[in-house]
């Protein structure tokens, strides 16, 4: 039986949710109509893609499997004890290859030197052989080139492959009604489908293509070199999506609740309430939020350091800390959603199908649920797709300040910490750097993209 | 050829505009939508032309175009404009700085939008002044000051300093109008210049054009819906219907129009006369002698608060002691212009606005002062219908809820199926199919929504109806179907209606009896005829003699 | 509008209170003085003597709001509320947990952060806006798209890989300024173009956008139709008309942002070595001070309700509709 962390439970049932919400919104015409514009965007498409692979990825780095003490043949090695994720099992082979230290990509060798000492006694200074990367090339200098080509071509080759079954499986899927699927399929090749389907293959057959180059290459080399401590760089990113993922959801969770009960109270009754809480949303708004969760992760720490015996484990208290950190950053940025909610709240409460629904004589309650509600709908849609963003790129900065998330768990913002140093280094170390820029760019930027089609699609000025 | 050689050659007797098949579409998503398909027509120098059409007709597109202002997802897709022998579409764009505001002058709709509202009123003439004759410093103010004379605005020296907001609606519009002039062009345009006022305003404004006309000698291009405003003012008239002209004459149009869309049109036109030929309860003695609905010395103050602790040291009088009557199976019609009170004194009587003090009897229970609940139920007997059916339904939900909503709430104890029923009952009695039930309101016109909300209204069986300006929002046409639906429903269900309302044609089409509001207060109350034939009280006549020549002219033969 | 503003500054002492009090209960009720000895001592091998000691030293050895044991007004004054907090509303930071005079510190280190803080944003407010109102100028054309396209490209990239990329390319590549440090005076000059520049580039993205939208929304206005339909060019209109009615939502919220300018920025400080007040908060929280943490809270609470309160009355002063009433 799988072991879920906290973490993951709550992941996991925001996915749920989402797929819940996605087929109720599917079931409300006036739902539907801006997803269908969404769906017709195709750098919405394409980003859509993306996030998904991520969401993916993250979804298999949540579910963990247990790990027995007698370890077999593929070896998944961890501290006894520590639960290992789908995603660890996948990547098994790298993440096994320790190197001593420093690599850089595809490399042979190590990237400094080091006295080594010599079958024959004596001690030269040289670039060490590495133990994993290239480990199988008797003589690196000439063969090295051939084998990376050669393994290149094999992961394209091996990608595109998968990218074949990849696709005919959707467009089965996808022609699945259609009364002429090879019509269809004809159509969307040219690009001239309602949705961009042809933008949506190619995006998959690039992806497919590197990821299948990955695969081959990180079999026997680190493809993005290795850190300080040696690991492997891919690993590290990789694993560090379902910290940003994380981050950028479960945030979600305890900002939600909060500006929409507070936002509509405040904004349908006016009054007191509405006094009361716009003193709270500004006391709590003006203090500085990098302080204030600052103030709260330390008040966090001595939480954790006064129950030392709950978080025995590495794993509970670097998930612990990553919880801690979405619910102190939820409870930081509710005020702006809630006073746009507010603000929205008391313009629909003026509306004349309001005010007619008070006359008719219906409940307070059911006004909030049946009109007020739903039309607030996009406005928590679209503040949710634009704050994925700000989040993840926020756990890059509190990380650095020290603030952010443990420093065991992986995540690109200690990543980042860590390169900074390394940039000084002669000679530079910059692999550890630029990945987490690509991993973190090729996340944050179809968020973006996507927020954008979002709101430009439920905007009610626009749409209508 | 240049500008300036084109204008070289034009002649004395040419018409002074001539648009010729002038085509104009909109993108709407991947579609082109045509809003004016081959419109063609003259306007002389120093002539009147009024174009007249329904909303959607494309009346203000055609002169946005002729101007070249159409928005950013409107094309010019053919046709030709000559203004003085210059053709406008061939020039570049450059050249067109010289044509708006100088050759061209156009007045909006809103002038409170449409005036930059930060930046003084002086400036903004000003702006004009200095970009078309060249004008600087003191010849500037002056100039400025003259144009503001020129529209009747009182005091205009002071004026120059202000901002748009601290003038009053009819003032802006005078300087909407100011501004057009400033370049001293040629033809004037104005775009529903009055459909925004008040009627006595409305006259005002009317009055003004005609006499800058015989001023300056400049053209008037009139664009309304609004025949009575025409009948002042134009010698030419053109309807429009989707994008087309489908007549064109001079003043013998209103004696008898060719088109049968045209006659439908001013037909539809609601007629100060139609009390006289209507049968009313009242009249015949029909009603019961209790009233349904006995109001008393109502009021509705709103506090004015100043200083550091907010402290109240007045009051805005919105309904200042109002007393009146209604009968059950009658129509009060509930008159003044804007600010008077009357949508508040609507409002208030169904609770959507805090009362002060007064009593409010219905079918002689006192229902003013409860609280809460008690409030709700004494309450059931009024329902409300608004003016904007645009914003009156909940988009997001479907017609058959829209309509049941009520009955949820005031019948618990009806089942899904019973409500069902009624709501079908409902929809045939308003002309509307029972497929509606499924649909959006999005999917229904201005008239058909008004319709729904008019059902949504009755499914509660309401004993009174208060309509606020149900009709004000709608093309003519519409308006006199949605008035029929009333008198048709009232005449069934021995409904009573409270009608609120500006406009004093309507009030003789539909309601047996007027009050009249001015200021919070009734000024006069009557029966219809008396109100509009024989009236006593100084505003109310102050009110009919606004009214545009055409109405008049009934009065004048009765 | 005096009254106003009166009426304002009256609202802010409330909010001001309960900031205070909300400090007070992260620092104190929360995580007690017990545990903050515990965290600067080490976990484990500590006795209680130790603990008392460092509580007494600091003056965190008081009851937290009522001292039972004390006489007359001292029940309420000797407690680490009234000592520590209300201490605040004047002004009082009191000593640091290292020993140092807050107070001192804080009107020494704002300087360095003003340095950088104000040419920043004046220089970002120029480029921003300069840029915003070119792509509206470019409306519909492919300027405008491949543009805002750029916009969020740049603001999908994290500020430190700027920073960092920065400091490699221009500090070590082209070697064209210092890559970190400050000196006083006009020396200053030299430290402070690397962060005004990099802090200008990482808020591009974002801040064009933002313009734009603002400006968008004003060119859909029917006051532009009229000015069009004046005779007037494309150019004034924009930069003229527009430009003036935008002015006012910019203007508001800049003054907004104002007063932060003096606590600086956490991040910024801390890669370019600038010892301002963002460093001093970034050093402490490392460092768990929590008496330089609990005053800088309480001076950024205090300037953002003093932000506020300008942006209030900078709308009166700058829009006529409001002025004028």
């Amino acid at each position: 039986m799988p072991v879920l962390l906290p973490t993951d439970i709550l992941f996991l049932l925001m996915l749920l949710g989402l797929a819940g919400l996605v087929v109720y919104t599917l079931g409300q015409e006036h739902l539907r109509r801006p997803w269908r514009s969404v769906m017709r965007s195709r750098s919405a498409m394409i980003s859509l893609v993306i996030l998904l692979i991520y969401l993916l990825i993250a979804l298999l780095d949540s579910i963990r499997i247990p790990v027995s003490s007698d370890a077999h043949s593929n070896s998944i090695s961890a501290p006894i004890g520590e639960p290992v994720t789908l995603l660890d099992f996948g990547l098994g082979s790298i993440r096994d290859a320790q190197e001593k230290t420093y690599s850089a990509p595809l490399a042979v060798v190590a990237h400094a030197r080091e006295m080594i000492r010599q079958p024959d006694g004596r001690q030269v200074w040289v670039y060490p052989r590495l133990q994993f990367g290239g480990r199988h090339l008797a003589n690196p200098e000439q063969e090295h080139a051939r084998d990376l080509i050669r393994r290149t071509v094999l992961g394209l080759g091996t990608g595109l492959g998968a990218w074949v079954l990849l696709t005919g499986f959707l467009a089965l899927v996808v022609t699945r009604r259609h009364s002429d699927p090879l019509g269809f399929l004809r159509s969307a090749w040219r690009g001239e489908t309602d949705i961009p389907w042809r933008a949506v293959f190619l995006t998959l057959l690039v992806i497919s293509l590197l990821a299948g180059v990955l695969v081959v290459l990180s079999q026997a080399y680190h493809v993005l070199g290795t850190g300080k401590v040696g690991e492997d760089v891919l690993y590290q990113s990789l694993k560090s999506i379902r910290t940003g993922v994380l981050i950028g959801t479960l945030t979600t969770l305890a900002t939600l609740p909060l500006a929409l009960v507070l936002g509509i109270l405040a904004g349908y009754y006016r009054g007191w309430i509405d006094d009361v809480i716009q003193y709270l949303y500004t006391t709590l708004n003006s203090v500085p939020g990098v302080l204030l969760i600052a103030a709260a992760m330390l008040v966090m720490q001595s939480y954790m350091a006064r129950h030392e015996a709950e978080f025995a484990s590495l794993s509970t208290r670097a998930d612990f800390r990553l919880l801690a950190l979405c619910l102190i950053l939820g409870m930081t940025s509710w005020t702006g959603l809630c006073r746009l909610l507010r603000a929205e709240t008391l313009k629909l409460r003026e509306l004349e199908y309001v005010q007619a629904a008070r006359v008719l004589g219906v409940s307070q309650g059911m006004i909030l649920f049946r009109h007020i509600l739903p039309n607030l709908f996009h406005l928590v849609l679209i503040s949710v797709a634009l704050d994925f963003s700000s989040l993840v790129l926020a756990e890059a900065v509190l990380s650095y300040v020290n603030i952010g998330v443990d420093p065991t768990t992986e995540s690109w913002g200690n990543m980042i910490n860590g390169a900074r140093l390394e940039m000084a280094r002669e000679p530079i170390v910059w692999w550890s750097l630029t990945s987490a820029f690509i991993f973190m760019l090729a996340l944050v930027l179809p968020a973006n993209l996507f927020a954008d089609a979002v709101r430009d699609a439920f905007d009610p000025r626009r749409a209508e | 050829m240049t500008l300036a050689d084109s204008t070289l050659k034009a002649t004395g007797n040419s018409p002074l505009l001539t648009v010729t098949d002038l085509r104009v579409a909109f993108r709407q998503g991947q579609d082109w939508v045509p809003a004016v398909s081959g419109v063609s027509f003259e306007i002389e120098k120093g002539g009147s032309f009024a174009l007249v059409g329904e909303s959607g007709s494309g009346k203000s597109v055609t002169a946005l175009s002729v101007m070249r202002l159409l928005p950013q997802n409107g094309q010019l897709q053919g046709g030709r404009v000559s203004l003085n022998g210059t053709d406008v579409f061939g020039l570049a764009e450059r050249d067109m700085s010289s044509i708006r505001g100088g050759k061209i002058g156009i007045v909006f709709q809103d002038p409170m939008s449409s005036l930059n509202p930060v930046l003084t009123i002086g400036r903004q003439i000003g702006e004009t002044l200095v970009l078309h004759l060249g004008l600087k410093g003191a010849m500037l103010r002056r100039r400025t000051v003259e144009l503001l004379d020129q529209v009747g605005l009182p005091d205009p020296a002071r004026h120059l300093d202000e901002y748009p907001h601290q003038l009053s609606g009819g003032m802006r519009q005078r300087v909407m109008i100011a501004l057009a002039l400033a370049g001293e062009p040629e033809l004037l345009i104005a775009d529903e210049p009055t459909t925004a006022l008040d009627v006595t305003l409305q006259a005002q404004i009317l009055e003004l054009l005609s006499r800058l006309r015989k001023e300056t000698g400049m053209a008037l291009w009139l664009i309304t819906h609004d025949f009575g405003t025409v009948a002042e003012v134009a010698d030419r008239i053109a309807v429009m219907r989707a994008g087309v002209l489908v007549e064109s004459s001079g003043s013998e149009f209103f004696d008898g129009p060719q088109h049968p869309y045209s006659r439908e049109l001013l037909n539809a036109m609601p007629r100060l006369e139609a009390c006289l030929h209507r049968e009313s309860p009242v009249d015949a003695g029909l009603v019961p002698a209790k009233p349904l609905l006995d109001v008393r010395d109502f009021r509705v103050y709103y506090p004015i608060r100043r200083g550091i602790l907010q402290r109240t040291v007045g009051h805005v009088r919105a309904v200042d002691g109002v007393s009146f009557q209604l009968k059950r199976g009658e129509t009060l019609a509930l008159v003044g212009e804007s600010g008077c009170g009357k949508t508040t004194l609507g409002k208030a009587l169904v609770n959507l606005v805090p009362v002060t003090s007064g009593e409010v009897l219905l079918d002689g229970v006192k229902i003013s002062g409860h609280a809460g609940g008690a409030r709700y139920e004494a309450q059931a007997g009024f329902q409300i219908v608004f003016q904007d059916p645009y914003s009156s339904m909940n988009p997001r939900m479907v017609v058959g809820n829209i309509l049941e909503e009520g009955l949820q709430a005031q019948r618990p104890g009806m089942t899904p199926a019973e409500r069902r029923e009624k709501v079908e009952e409902l929809l045939i009695a308003v002309g509307l199919p029972v497929s509606a039930c499924g649909r959006y309101p999005h999917e229904f016109s201005g008239g058909q929504r008004q319709r729904l909300c008019i059902a949504r209204a009755l499914a509660v069986e309401p004993r009174l109806v208060i309509c606020d300006e149900p009709t004000s929002a709608l093309d003519v046409s519409v308006q006199a179907q949605v008035i029929r639906l009333l008198r048709e429903l009232q005449d069934r269900h021995g409904l009573s209606y409270l009608f609120i309302t500006h406009d004093l044609a309507v009030v003789s089409e539909l309601a047996d009896r007027v009050a009249v509001m001015h200021s919070g207060r009734m000024v006069e109350t009557g029966t219809t005829r008396q109100v509009l034939f024989n009236p006593e009280n100084d505003y109310t006549c102050r009110l009919l003699e606004a009214l545009p020549k055409l109405h008049k002219n009934a009065r004048a033969h009765f | 509008m005096i009254d106003y503003i009166i009426r304002r500054l009256l609202y802010a002492l409330p909010l001001l209170l309960g900031i205070n009090l909300l400090t007070f209960v992260l620092f104190f009720v929360v995580n007690t003085p017990e545990d903050m000895a515990r965290m600067h001592l080490g976990q484990k091998h500590v006795t209680s003597e130790a603990i008392e000691k460092w509580k007494h030293e600091r003056g965190y050895d008081r009851p937290l709001f009522w001292n039972g044991q004390a006489e007359g007004a001292e029940r309420v004054t000797q407690t680490i509320f009234y000592q520590k907090s209300l201490g605040l509303f004047l002004f009082r930071f009191g000593r640091s947990d290292g020993g140092r005079d807050i107070g001192a510190d804080i009107s020494e280190r704002m300087w360095p952060s003003l340095a950088i803080a104000v040419p920043s944003l004046i220089v970002g407010l120029a480029v921003h806006i300069g840029f915003a109102l070119l792509l509206v100028f470019f409306r519909l054309t492919y300027l405008e798209f491949w543009g805002v396209a750029l916009c969020v490209a740049l603001m999908s990239i994290s500020t430190l890989f700027y920073i960092i990329g920065g400091q490699f390319l221009v500090g070590k590549l082209l070697q064209l300024t210092p890559i970190s440090g400050y000196d006083g005076g006009w020396n200053a000059v030299r430290f402070v173009i690397l962060p005004v520049l990099i802090g200008t580039v990482a808020g591009l993205g974002s801040g064009v956008r933002w313009y734009r939208t603002l400006f968008l929304e004003e060119v859909e206005k029917d006051y532009v139709r009229t000015a069009r339909a004046k005779g007037l060019s494309e150019v004034r209109v924009l930069f003229f008309h527009v430009l003036k009615n935008a002015m006012i939502p910019i203007l508001t919220g800049v003054v907004v942002v104002l007063p932060l300018l003096f606590t600086g920025s956490l991040i910024t400080e801390s890669f370019f070595a600038i010892s301002g007040l963002g460093s001093y908060t970034i050093d402490a929280i490392n460092q768990q001070d929590f008496a330089i943490v609990r005053s800088m809270v309480f001076l950024g609470s205090v300037l953002y309700i003093l932000g506020l309160l300008l942006t209030d009355i900078s709308y009166v002063l700058v829009d006529p509709r409001v002025k004028l009433n």
